[in-house]
């Protein structure tokens, strides 16, 4: 980096709210995915975020990055389901343990992460562009 | 002020980019060793620009063929590379209208 720190610091942010975007999608299409009983059920997947601390000199950090994605219950809801091809010899299967209120939440938080920070990347550039036009019609 | 009358009007900008060794640009003692600075300045900043100039190019093919994994990727890097030359653009510009000035000059 260097000269655009601001743009290039917002663009991590928006690339880790976009991963967080795509697990939530992940999540939400998979909500009725259903599991054999002696399979894991699906997992909620959930993304990690760390702050990057290298510093460029001058003792701002250089954004976030995606750490890992973490695995949500594996144990899953079991649900007596006995006309499921799926569902063991006692009828049970596994649905993901996911709940679709806090999906959509975090979904809207995601959203207005990645939007915000888009928005850092346009003030940043409006604020470079206004240094540049100094002088200008002098 | 100490600056010679050729750097004054460029110095300013060197700053902006940060990697340069910048040898003794400010000290305008010697005309020559100004002139070397503005040069190198000239130099890294067209390096810089043509790199991310590069990088935007990349990302362009990758967007047109659906490469792209993501889209942002793709407009910081334009964003970045319209800034920079647009600094760039300002820095010929200033040091145009200050070759200009001294043509000007009456002898």
């Amino acid at each position: 980096m260097g000269m655009f720190d601001a743009i290039g610091v917002a663009g991590t942010g928006v690339t880790t709210y976009r991963t967080w975007l795509d697990a939530l999608s992940d999540n939400i299409s998979n909500i009725n995915t259903v599991r054999p009983f002696d399979q894991p059920a699906f997992q909620e997947k959930m993304v990690v975020a760390q702050a990057v601390d290298f510093t460029g000199g001058t003792g701002v950090g250089s954004g976030v990055r995606v750490e890992s994605i973490a695995h949500g219950n594996a144990v899953g809801r079991i649900v007596y389901d006995p006309t499921n091809s799926l569902a063991n010899k006692d009828g049970y299967v596994r649905q993901p343990d996911i709940d679709l209120g806090s999906q959509m939440t975090q979904l809207i938080m995601a959203q207005r992460g990645y939007q915000a920070n888009l928005a850092v990347v346009d003030r940043a550039h409006e604020a470079y562009s206004a240094a540049l036009a100094l002088g200008r019609n002098s | 002020m100490t600056i010679g009358p050729i750097a004054m009007p460029v110095v300013p900008t060197v700053p902006a980019t940060s990697s340069l060794p910048s040898p003794g640009a400010t000290g305008g003692a010697a005309a020559a060793g100004s002139a070397d600075g503005f040069s190198n300045a000239l130099s890294t900043g067209l390096d810089n620009l043509q790199q991310l100039q590069t990088t935007a190019d990349t990302l362009a093919v990758q967007a047109a063929t659906g490469s792209l994994t993501n889209v942002h990727d793709y407009m910081i890097a334009a964003t970045k590379a319209s800034v920079a030359t647009d600094l760039t653009v300002a820095v010929r510009n200033k040091a145009v209208e200050a070759f200009n000035e001294i043509l000007r000059m009456q002898v």
